[in-house]
């Protein structure tokens, strides 16, 4: 399936891994991933340090990007920083930037075990083991990336950390409805909401995962397996993630289980603040949940635009660009003129 | 003059047969892909119902607030435009427009979301 690039990928991975030899014995890819390609590979090594029968994960990136999308060298260092603050992830094991390869910029992780999808996730409950246990994981899995400080060696690439970042969110997503070059008033409504309710810069700006949600995280029967997806990661206020994670439009249908479709919002709060030391400040918290709606909107007509601009025909990105309407609609009913009126900024 | 069933009864149908009698039949990315399909199908046979109506409703709704005559495209951009410089902050009447015209998208959309607490 890899065809012609097999034999130059096997002598690459026999090289980092330090092997006598390495045979691609199966390459199937999978499903998932709306930004890159990920392929499933099942690799006999022969000597050296991973001798055997390895399930690897590799990851390029895909033909078109979307928003500020992190590559694969990014995405290795994150993966790299995750592991050592003790964020479960999938062991990243090499960055290729050789374009001699493969073409392209690729990583390779070991596979993981489990499920992602967000769907199944919230409607099976046999999946993840107990779900207070697994949302009271999450909690503690969030706090340890919001554990990872500015300025850090490996993940210089991320520039400085923004000054506020609840304006430089809306200055960003500004940008973007702008570059979608059609106007769209009721994000305009949220934006200019969100730009007069800006909290203050939290106490201590941290390492945002950016997608930290149901979906985004893999689980098997008895519990989380590893926190995927990490191209959105950045300097920023903590609860952020945290806004995202629990916001309405990604309970997926579960509107009563607040921690992602998936739990209460105790258990959550309750790992995420043993691990931290910090209490959560709800008020913050509420903010960044009405710009998950603003985010994940702009995201979506993104998507949709990849479709209509032709730079990727696919049903499933032009249906997620119509979903722009219900997005919009939950967006106001979370900011309705009464909202407005309340004095000051969120917080108070 | 065309025949029926006309395009609106005819999508009614091919969404009953993508979703009660071929998406239970598969299963993993075909069942998924069919879904996709039936909810394309849906959503156009709600456009073709609803015709002009929301789009016309919206024109004028905007050109009253804004005092001004254009089509829909340019009515929605100086309206957006005037958002974003503040405005209309927190104006009910502005509100009250975009809920409408909201309602009539995702009426289109995905009506399901329509009954959707808060």
């Amino acid at each position: 399936m890899l065809g012609e690039v097999k034999e130059s990928l096997e002598t690459w991975i026999c090289g980092e891994a330090q092997a006598e030899a390495v045979a691609i014995a199966e390459a199937r890819p999978l499903s998932g991933g709306a930004i890159q390609e990920n392929w499933l590979l099942e690799v006999d090594v022969q000597g050296g340090p991973f001798a055997g029968r390895q399930e690897l994960v590799l990851r390029t990136d895909a033909p078109s990007g979307v928003a500020v999308s992190h590559g694969r060298a990014e995405e290795f260092a994150l993966l790299r920083a995750a592991t050592a603050a003790g964020v479960t992830v999938p062991e990243p094991l090499w960055l290729c930037e050789d374009l001699a390869v493969l073409g392209k910029t690729f990583q390779i992780m070991r596979k993981v075990e489990g499920l992602a999808l967000g769907n199944k996730i919230v409607k099976d409950a046999r999946l993840g083991g107990d779900r207070t246990a697994l949302a009271e994981r999450l909690g503690r899995e969030l706090a340890r990336i919001h554990s990872i400080l500015p300025p850090h060696d490996g993940l210089a690439f991320l520039g400085e950390p923004p000054a506020n970042p609840a304006l430089a969110d809306v200055a960003q997503l500004r940008a973007y409805v702008d570059a979608l070059g059609q106007a769209r008033p009721v994000l305009e409504w949220g934006l200019r909401w969100a730009e007069l309710k800006a909290p203050q810069p939290p106490e201590r700006l941290t390492l945002i995962h950016g997608d930290y949600r149901t979906g985004n995280y893999m689980v098997d029967g008895n519990g989380l397996t590893a926190i995927l997806d990490w191209e959105f990661a950045g300097w920023g206020d903590p609860a952020r993630d945290i806004g995202w994670f629990c916001a309405a439009c990604w309970r997926f249908g579960r509107l009563d289980l607040e921690a992602g479709g998936v739990a209460p919002r105790a258990p959550f709060y309750r790992g995420y603040e043993a691990e931290s030391g910090r209490r959560i400040e709800a008020a913050r918290v509420a903010y960044w949940e009405v710009m998950a709606h603003i985010r994940w909107d702009v995201i979506a007509l993104q998507q949709g635009d990849r479709h209509v601009s032709g730079a990727e025909a696919s049903l499933d990105l032009a249906l997620t660009g119509r979903r722009a309407a219900e997005l919009e609609l939950a967006l106001l009913r979370l900011t309705s003129p009464q909202n407005w009126a309340e004095s000051g900024s969120a917080l108070q | 003059m065309r025949d029926r069933p006309n395009g609106a009864e005819l999508l009614a149908e091919a969404w009953r047969v993508l979703n009660e009698d071929l998406a239970p039949r598969l299963s993993g990315d075909q069942r998924y892909q069919v879904l996709l399909v039936a909810a394309a199908v849906g959503m156009v046979r709600r456009e073709l119902e609803a015709g002009e109506a929301p789009a016309e409703a919206e024109c004028m709704a905007l050109a009253e607030l804004l005092q001004t005559r254009g089509d829909l495209a340019k009515l929605n951009a100086e309206l957006a435009t005037a958002i974003r410089e503040g405005r209309y902050d927190g104006v009910p009447a502005v509100y009250d427009l975009l809920m409408q015209s909201s309602v009539a998208r995702v009426r289109e959309s995905n009506p399901k979301a329509l009954d959707l607490p808060t």
